[in-house]
């Protein structure tokens, strides 16, 4: 080696610590970033995972000391290492997410992985290098790129990389650049290392996979949809009947059913304690409630509190709803684990197929299906569906229907309301404010409703009979009005609400 | 449809836009990520032509059996049910229908599948006029009527009408909800449409100088009036021609309906037969207007199924009946039975022909006196399709009820599942085409010899006009090819005397078919069958039971 290329060459390792420094950062940052939109809980997030990177940088240094032969091969090939394991890193968490209770071990089995060999560089390269340095020379240049990766990787992470490029070609982009640094040092110093062209052709082999992962960033990207979203995504999935999305930003979960918001975690208790308590504590010692759709169990979480019901039955479509919301960590903290407690049975069908051949009887039936967006959907809404509720209340049972928003389609809240009236039921309709939805309307049916509750439930967060006398009064602008009434050969609603809601979007 | 109605449902336009950008969208990704799997075969199936040849040839085992009975109807279609069910009603035991085929229904028939019954050609029943009494009772009998309002009015079972969305229309590229599209059309269009609609609006309340309606059901009690019936002496094409209708749109809407409902193009259609079907049907309900239609999964095969309820021991399958002759006072019926190879000799006192006039022809080959040459059939081909996913096929949008594709030479599809609760992807579509470009004949022949794959390929050019991913969606793909469709009622076929000779009958020989009336709907079929049926009433009071 003549002593201009010495220079040069070490130039290109420090360059590559620099690079080391800054990949190493982004992988912590995105890490961090993703648990806390997928855990929610920031501060744990971060402090959490940058103890086990800075530990496991730890247990890499320590493991360096094993390292005896071949240290640039080594170097080399620990470099392409960090560029796979880190450069895959966002995609597998997405990925791993929907498997939830197995998601935090991989999370941190990669932090661990990443930081051990980010770990193990660093010696190795002081090491290499401890020839061509004094030792405080080598110390202070070495320490110094690091550092200065670690605030260029800290700048550009927020500020260009997430806004810009987005998690999943921020990572795939970090990996190719440490793997295309793997390569140059392949070529530069050829000759010096053993084992040479197994680790080009493995470095190649890991530049086309990441290079391909940041080409079909938006595919895979799109593949989770967070494209319609401006939180972040933490599940998604299309089950057989709907497209199934769950979001988190600042520790606040939002679903998505196709599109359409089902509840925010920082409100829904106003939305779920108004769907329920209304109606449920006017019953007589309720005992069989039935909730149709609802399959996120927030409906059957504000049933449990009342001590007289025994048994409840939950007849949703979608079995991927169901499963979800019985098994993810995240999602039974929201519904108390409703969906797995003894008195619930959940019956995955049709509600209105269901309903046909169903021959028991409730007390109190809570209808929570989405708004009748679709022909699928708003038939579900029509007289014919509310005679075969009528079939399956016991007598002075009563049920309950969201109905959608009052103030923003007044014309398809009260084309519920009065389709309910067309079988024969008398209606009490009330609304309430849900932040994330505004005013949102429900319309009680029965053919008697006492005026006083016989047991409402303790400790409720918004729902109080105070509240009862507010919600069912409707200011002028959210008056009655004439409607048609929505039958399965006319599906007005559908049309009524595709025509208000149209306006507003 | 008024123009006004047009505008209201601007609003839809945008939203069905939006779906064709989602079915782009998704037919983009269909191409990029999803392996083209295997294509289906498609088969043919329907109607036995070896049988069919068999009567044409006329080589039949000379009787082993006679047997004697008061009343034969040849022929299990719907006037023939229609008929059977109305001797039973009236007490009348002694009869026997025959049919050729393995099933009942002529051209009700149905079929079903794994995924669904469906149907093979016709496949809705308009609401019945109020006056026509035998006929609400009937679907009252059935509980497709469960009650009347205080006013008198039918409420029908909910089940029964078709829900929305009923009709669209692919045009220009893009699906319309309604047909004629409630939005969409060009302003001249769009104005010869309505002028067109409200003239036959207006005709819904008149009555000719006879006193009656000038268009009915039962046809036979539309008004003999001249000023209706010389529209029997023009095509629907002179109609729009002397009226000065240019628009496109509604020459080819009518050219539709002519060949959805008559089978034939409107160069042919007799214009009578087409203000029929726009005037005569004013169906009333409780909880339905007269746009509404009663449908089925099964099409009107389940009419078929409940006009033979109860006539189990009556109703004989595969049985085809190769000549009716008179001898003496009573009539033989040389009926070969397929099952048995062996022909049956049934003499009886009456013969309902609830056969076509093109059967009837070789049937009654001895009997002179009849002009046959007035009725015309044009070939048709249905397919049923079995689809793996609808909802990849249209992106957002549900499918209708009827879906119909503009400047395509089909007649569109319709969805067996639509009345379905039942969230399945899985459905069947029946596309209907008519074959009426050239003589009948002509088009008999140019069909007569086309195998499975020629049918895969000529329904799937079809339906890619709309469906450009369609082929990857279908499991299964049934054809049926009709050699000999619905009767269609051309120019001046409605006045020829010869309807009026068979409506008459001959001493108890009845005529039944549909095409003695010259349109074939449900509700001719069924009136005719109960005509018969009376015919033979009627004449029993002279011979006694």
């Amino acid at each position: 080696m003549t002593t201009s290329g010495s220079n040069r060459n070490n130039l290109l390792l420090l360059l590559s610590v620099f690079v080391i420094a800054t990949c190493g950062l982004i992988y912590e940052l995105i890490a961090g970033t993703l648990a806390s939109y997928l855990l929610g809980d920031s501060i744990t997030q971060f402090s959490t995972i940058i103890g086990v990177y800075l530990f496991s940088m730890g247990i890499g240094s320590f493991l360096s000391r094993y390292v005896q032969r071949n240290l640039l091969g080594w170097f080399i090939q620990i470099e392409i290492l960090v560029g796979v394991v880190g450069g895959v890193s966002s995609m597998v968490l997405f990925f791993a997410f929907e498997h939830a209770s197995g998601f935090q071990i991989i999370l941190y089995g990669l932090i661990a992985l990443t930081g051990t060999l980010v770990g193990l560089e660093i010696p190795l390269l002081m090491r290499i290098l401890k020839d061509e340095f004094n030792f405080s020379e080598l110390v202070s240049k070495v320490f110094t790129f690091d550092y200065i990766g670690a605030l260029f990787a800290s700048i550009l992470f927020p500020l260009f990389m997430v806004p810009y490029l987005g998690l999943l070609k921020t990572s795939f982009f970090f990996g190719l650049l440490n793997v295309v640094v793997a390569i140059i040092l392949c070529f530069v110093f050829g000759t010096a290392i053993r084992y040479l062209n197994f680790l080009r052709l493995q470095a190649t082999l890991a530049a086309v996979l990441l290079l391909l992962g940041f080409v079909f960033a938006d595919q895979i990207q799109s593949y989770t949809e967070s494209i319609s979203y401006n939180e972040n995504i933490i599940f998604s999935k299309s089950s057989p009947y709907q497209r199934i999305i769950l979001t988190s930003d600042r520790g606040v979960s939002r679903l998505y059913l196709n599109h359409n918001l089902q509840f925010s975690s920082a409100d829904e208790y106003r939305y779920h304690e108004a769907l329920v308590h209304p109606g449920l504590s006017r019953m007589k010692e309720p005992k069989n409630v039935l909730v149709l759709g609802g399959g996120d169990g927030l409906a059957v979480r504000e049933v449990l509190k009342y001590p007289s019901v025994d048994s409840i039955l939950l007849v949703d479509l979608d079995a991927v709803v169901t499963e979800m919301f019985s098994g993810s960590e995240l999602l039974v903290q929201l519904n108390n684990g409703s969906l797995t407690n003894p008195k619930l049975k959940i019956i995955n069908a049709d509600a209105f197929l269901w309903l046909r051949e169903n021959k028991r009887r409730f007390d109190f039936i809570i209808i929570d299906f989405p708004d009748p967006s679709n022909f699928s959907i708003g038939k579900l809404y029509t007289n014919s569906f509310y005679r075969e509720i009528k079939r399956t209340l016991k007598p002075g049972g009563a049920f309950v229907v969201q109905s959608t928003s009052p103030f923003v389609a007044p014309q398809s809240f009260w084309c519920v309301n009065n389709t309910m009236l067309s079988v024969g039921f008398s209606t009490q309709p009330y609304h309430v404010y849900v932040p994330s939805f505004g005013e949102w309307g429900y319309v009680l049916g029965f053919s008697s409703l006492p005026a006083q509750p016989y047991f409402t439930p303790g400790k409720l967060k918004f729902y109080d009979e105070k509240r009862f006398t507010e919600m069912t009064s409707f200011p002028r602008d959210m008056a009655a009005v004439n409607t048609e009434i929505n039958k399965l050969n006319n599906q007005i609603l559908i049309h009524y609400f595709e025509d208000e809601w149209g306006r507003v979007q | 449809m008024s123009g006004e109605e047009f505008n209201n449902h601007l609003h839809r336009r945008s939203f069905l836009k939006l779906g064709g950008l989602f079915l782009a969208g998704s037919a983009l990704n269909a191409c990029n990520y999803f392996q083209k799997p295997d294509s289906f075969k498609a088969r043919i199936v329907g109607a036995n032509s070896k049988t069919g040849h068999l009567l044409r040839e006329g080589k039949f085992p000379e009787p082993s059996l006679t047997e004697e009975l008061d009343t034969i109807i040849v022929g299990g279609g719907v006037s023939g049910l229609s008929a059977a069910r109305w001797l039973k009603k009236k007490g009348i035991h002694d009869f026997k229908l025959l049919e050729l085929d393995d099933g009942l229904g002529g051209n009700s028939r149905g079929g079903k599948n794994s995924i669904s019954e469906y149907p093979i050609a016709a496949h809705y029943l308009p609401l019945p006029n109020e006056n026509f009494h035998a006929l609400i009772d009937f679907l009252s009998e059935h509980k497709v009527i469960t009650g009347f309002d205080s006013s008198g009015l039918p409420i029908y079972n909910e089940d029964h009408l078709c829900f929305e969305p009923q009709e669209r229309l692919f045009y220009r590229g893009i699906w319309y909800d309604g047909l004629p599209p409630k939005s969409g059309l060009m302003q001249e269009d769009q104005q010869a449409l309505v002028r067109f609609l409200e003239t036959m609006e207006k005709l819904k309340t008149r009555t000719g100088s006879d006193g009656l309606p000038a268009f009915t059901i039962p046809l036979e009690l539309s008004s003999k009036d001249e000023e209706f019936t010389r529209l029997d002496t023009m095509t629907v094409a002179e109609y729009l021609e002397r009226e000065n209708y240019k628009s496109e749109f509604l020459s080819w809407y009518l050219s539709y309906c002519c060949r959805d409902d008559f089978g034939t193009s409107t160069e042919n259609t007799s214009a009578w037969a087409m203000f029929h079907y726009f005037v005569s049907r004013n169906g009333r309900a409780a909880n339905a207007s007269s746009f509404d239609v009663l449908v089925w999964p099964e099409g009107n095969y389940f009419l078929v199924k409940k006009l033979s309820k109860g006539l189990d021991a009556n109703l004989h399958t595969q049985m085809l009946s190769y000549k009716v002759e008179k001898e003496g006072e009573r009539w033989s019926c040389y009926v070969y039975d397929i099952r048995k190879q062996r022909s049956i000799k049934y003499s009886c006192r009456n013969v309902i022909l609830c056969t076509p006039q093109f059967v009837n022809k070789r049937l009654l080959s001895s009997f002179p006196g009849i002009q046959w040459e007035g009725f015309s059939y044009y070939p048709w081909v249905v397919a049923n399709i079995s689809l793996r996913n609808k909802k990849e096929l249209n992106g957002m949008q549900d499918l209708s009820w009827d879906n119909v594709i503009f400047s395509s030479g089909s007649l569109g599809y319709v969805n067996a599942c639509h009345q379905s609760f039942n969230n399945q992807d899985k459905t069947v579509l029946t596309w209907y085409y008519n074959f009426s470009e050239r003589n009948a004949r002509e088009e008999r022949e140019a069909i007569y010899d086309k195998d499975e794959d020629h049918w895969k390929q000529f329904v799937l050019n079809d339906l890619k006009i709309a469906h450009p991913q369609i082929e990857e969606l279908i499991e299964d793909m049934e054809i049926t090819v009709l050699g000999h469709g619905m009767i269609s009622p051309c120019k001046g076929f409605l006045g020829d005397p010869v309807r009026a000779t068979l409506a008459k009958g001959i001493e108890g020989l009845y005529f039944a078919h549909t095409d003695v009336s010259g349109v074939s709907i449900f509700e001719q079929a069924f009136y005719q069958g109960i005509r018969a049926a009376e015919q033979i009433i009627e004449r029993k009071g002279s011979y006694g039971t």
